[in-house]
């Protein structure tokens, strides 16, 4: 009766320290089932894979994208030389296509560095003052640095030392929040495909994909964290500014579950 | 006649003092209040600080400096209730949110 016991605690134990890569697998698995005749990687193009008239609509604006100028500034600030001479490009590989790298863990600094961060890190290195995170340079910068990702699958690790931090976001992502007492998985996995008034739910698998990302109610392109800040709003709880710590493991999190996946930012989205 | 009057007057102080005693004193209102921030500074640290709570404390608070006692301790109300269930919200999670994670 004692082993079973301690067979079924080593069990349940072994459930819930599952790692980064058990809980990939899962999470990608549970997309596979709930939409079978779905490849995978479509879920890059969020509600717009799970609705043919909607999708349709969008690839029509797609031919005239509004991210586009976006795009086109940030090339010119990329290759614009800094005071001391350097470019963006002395900071980052293959001219900035490395999108689908980040977020990253510096153990050094034991945090999670996303893009943004890592675009600031190179300013201060080469004497530049940081960029406001929700700016229109940082815009700019990271639409240009999606759109030269293109295709790229993400490919972000999680090391050993930053499982504390994959695991706050894990956390955070599964957790009820604010008055109407809702999670983000339960809009973006649960119901993911149905319908919430008008608007189709996108799967969680490929959310990280497309940003920053043109919304149509911001009319701007806007960051990632300001989507997240966003969701927190609509069901009453208290957002947090960008790049927050406990916003940048959500997102080392969410990327990490959509490893594999291309990147197709920047986007439009409703 | 007479006798209705006598009553009414009779009975008039009585009605005042109780129409008085239901009217909530300001130091109560500001009790209920610094209790609902403090419980809702602890959802904040916790990440789950509701927006309705900052509201309707504001709202109480400007409701009592306009010497609106009975709106103002009813919005007060309002908002240590909603204090009091982030919290609840913030423990109960620490716990059930990994029930949500699929393949557990």
């Amino acid at each position: 009766m004692r082993i079973v016991l301690l067979l079924l605690l080593s069990l349940v134990s072994l459930m819930v320290s599952a790692g980064p890569e058990q809980d990939r697998l899962a999470f990608r698995a549970y997309f596979e089932q709930r939409f079978p005749d779905l490849d995978i990687n479509a879920h890059a193009d969020g509600a717009y894979a799970l609705d043919a008239q909607k999708r349709e609509q969008w690839l029509a604006m797609e031919d005239f994208p509004p991210y586009e100028f976006t795009v086109d500034d940030g090339m010119v600030l990329f290759q614009e030389p800094f005071a001391d001479g350097a470019t963006y490009g002395d900071c980052f590989a293959d001219e900035g296509a490395v999108k689908h790298q980040y977020p990253v863990w510096d153990d050094a600094r034991k945090m999670v560095v996303t893009l943004e961060l890592a675009i600031n890190d190179c300013r201060s290195l080469h004497g530049e003052a940081p960029l406001p995170y929700g700016s229109e340079e940082m815009m700019q910068l990271t639409a240009y640095m999606a759109f030269v990702s293109r295709d790229r699958a993400i490919a972000i690790e999680v090391p050993p030392e930053a499982e504390a931090a994959y695991n706050q976001g894990k956390q955070y992502y599964y957790s009820r929040r604010g008055q109407l007492n809702f999670a983000c998985s339960h809009c973006h996995l649960q119901m993911s495909g149905m319908n919430l008034r008008a608007e189709r739910l996108s799967a969680s698998i490929g959310q990280v994909t497309h940003w920053p990302t043109y919304r149509l109610k911001w009319q701007a392109v806007g960051p990632l964290h300001r989507r997240y800040a966003r969701c927190n709003e609509q069901v009453g709880s208290e957002g947090l500014p960008f790049q927050h710590e406990t916003y940048r493991n959500l997102e080392f999190f969410m990327t990490y579950m959509s490893n594999g996946l291309p990147i197709n930012g920047p986007a439009t989205r409703k | 006649m007479t006798r209705y009057l006598l009553l009414i007057i009779l009975l008039l102080p009585g009605l005042c003092d109780s129409a008085a005693a239901a009217q909530p004193a300001a130091a109560d209102i500001e009790s209920q209040l610094a209790e609902a921030e403090r419980l809702h500074t602890v959802a904040q640290a916790g990440h789950h600080g509701w927006i309705p709570t900052s509201r309707l404390i504001t709202e109480a608070r400007s409701t009592l400096a306009q010497g609106e006692l009975a709106a103002a301790a009813e919005i007060a109300a309002r908002a240590l209730t909603a204090a009091r269930a982030s919290v609840a919200q913030m423990q109960r999670e620490q716990a059930d949110w990994s029930a949500r994670v699929p393949g557990s």
